[in-house]
């Protein structure tokens, strides 16, 4: 029988952006459940404030600074937490550009920065990890977008261009990897970046959605899923089928 | 949350949960301390289940039912209420599947599984909403076919029925939204249902091993208790954000072309 309240026991985790209230919430479910998590954030504060509260859970989790903005900074990120881990089996893509000007608003630099982090961000994380793990036969991938792509919002087109590109990769790295026991699953987010809570939803909600949102990347994560793979996953509370308001 | 108790003390109906799918269902959910009530035909299996639910708690029950007639359903939805009150988690597990292409379908076999597909969800879910409702609260889980969203050749009308409980679930999950209630469906891939085990039975193991191969991203056949860990996670606190939503538990099948000779040519299996 499956220990669930040590779902990721011995597990290596990578988590991007550990930055926000959701990765936030999705480094400490990661180490709550048995995992050793190398995360990335943009401030130190906040870093070694996670860290404070998860090291009793997972003394040898650590955080790198990390913009993902940066290019090199992504390649380092990736060699070190390398280094350090044997083997990562479990990598969140939590990327967090959010540029909110209209079409017109917009400039090429806009463009450049929404694609280099959440999309370029991707693509070089999986090159970084998806090897060893497909060399290991072992490893599931969780990509987080989000639901603006099935549901866009005025003046924020660049959110949906630079996350709408996320589904396509995923499928396919979850086509390659799938006889090699990778999993690759997306995640449609309806809580924006760096927001804490959902986006208005028909669902009444008790409880922490940031929690929710990374019990979902936990299930992702955990061989609770081992079944599931190339897919996307909406969570914005019913918000997605809401015809009447 | 206590993730190895994720059910406690949740009143649990499972409908057509005697064996395979419901079967595991229940007793997952039975160990996280759930109080699982099953309703199914199947006389002897429910007993058998019944008897090691009861190991997990005394309260469990078996209601023999046929979910294919409209009495039989309201009996068992009102001795369910009578004994426990609204239910804090719903799982259906209802599917019948004859297939068969559209020019050689009969009438009746549609028929049949028009009433044991969509009639017999839309009964339960008429009994069962109003007091979920006043509890403000729970959590509805049906299992679909990954034919309701896809289609495939020779399951036209199996399909059709799928694809109408899909519909309905996601509308019931709007329905009910606001009330705290999540609906959700599991949709199934083709190894884990009915025709699954067709496959197997009347091919040589290495053929439908090559079948699993050929038509998923994760080449083998799936498992029920894979599926039985995805109700948990519907049913449990840690989907509460979700509803409305397909869970594809189906190895990857629905993101592929069924037809997947090019897996070959491109050489990854080289």
């Amino acid at each position: 029988m499956r220990n669930y309240a040590k779902l990721l026991e011995g597990k290596y985790a990578v988590v991007t952006n550990g930055g926000d209230p959701c990765g936030c919430a999705i480094v400490k479910k990661l180490a709550m459940h048995g995992a050793t998590v190398a995360f990335g954030v943009r401030d130190p504060e906040i870093g070694e404030k996670i860290l404070g509260e998860i090291s009793d859970l997972s003394p040898e989790s650590f955080y790198l600074m990390l913009s993902l903005a940066d290019s090199e900074g992504i390649e380092e990120f990736c060699r070190k937490v390398k280094e350090c881990f044997p083997l990562t089996t479990v990598l969140v893509n939590n990327p967090y550009g959010d540029i909110k000007r209209t079409i017109i608003e917009s400039c090429e630099e806009d463009d450049r920065y929404l694609l280099q982090v959440n999309q370029r961000s991707v693509m070089q994380t999986l090159r970084a990890f998806y090897g060893p793990m497909r060399d290991n036969r072992c490893g599931s991938i969780i990509n987080i977008s989000s639901n603006t792509v099935f549901k866009p919002v005025l003046g924020n087109p660049f959110l949906t261009l630079s996350m709408g590109t996320i589904g396509g990769l995923t499928r396919v790295t979850a086509f390659e990897g799938g006889e090699f026991y990778v999993r690759v699953n997306e995640i449609l987010s309806g809580i924006q970046p760096g927001h804490s809570e959902l986006s208005p939803c028909p669902l009444k909600i008790e409880g922490s959605h940031v929690e929710g949102m990374a019990d979902l990347v936990l299930f992702l994560a955990s061989d609770m899923s081992s079944y599931i793979t190339g897919q996307s996953f909406t969570v914005d509370g019913g918000a997605r089928r809401q015809l009447f308001a | 949350m206590r993730y190895d108790k994720m059910l406690q003390d949740k009143h649990i109906l499972i409908t057509a949960g005697a064996s395979q799918i419901g079967k595991a269902c229940a007793l997952l959910f039975a160990s996280h301390g759930g109080i699982v009530a099953i309703a199914d035909k199947d006389k002897g299996a429910g007993k058998d289940l019944l008897h090691q639910l009861k190991e997990y708690h005394e309260d469990s029950r078996f209601y023999h039912t046929d979910l294919g007639c409209s009495d039989s359903v309201k009996d068992t939805c009102d001795r369910y209420l009578s004994d426990f009150g609204a239910p804090d988690v719903w799982l259906n597990c209802e599917g019948l599947c004859h297939p068969a292409f559209i020019d050689e379908q009969e009438e009746a076999p549609l028929r049949e599984m028009i009433n044991l597909n969509t009639l017999s969800t839309f009964r339960i879910m008429k009994y069962l909403a109003g007091p979920m409702k006043e509890k403000q609260g729970g959590a509805i889980i049906q299992m679909i076919s990954d034919y309701a969203v896809t289609g495939a050749n020779g399951v036209a009308a199996y399909g059709a029925t799928m694809g109408g409980l899909f519909a309905m679930t996601n509308s019931f999950a709007m329905d009910y939204a606001p009330y705290g209630i999540r609906v959700n469906s599991i949709l199934l891939g083709i190894s884990l249902s009915a025709m699954g085990d067709i496959i197997a039975a009347e091919t040589e193991d290495e053929e439908a091993e090559e079948f699993w191969v050929r038509t998923q991203m994760i080449p083998r056949r799936g498992k029920v208790e894979e599926v039985a860990d995805t109700a948990l996670f519907l049913a449990s606190d840690m989907g509460s954000l979700i509803t409305a939503e397909g869970f594809f538990v189906n190895g990857g099948q629905n993101s592929i072309a069924h037809n997947q000779h090019y897996r070959w040519n491109w050489g990854a299996k080289a």
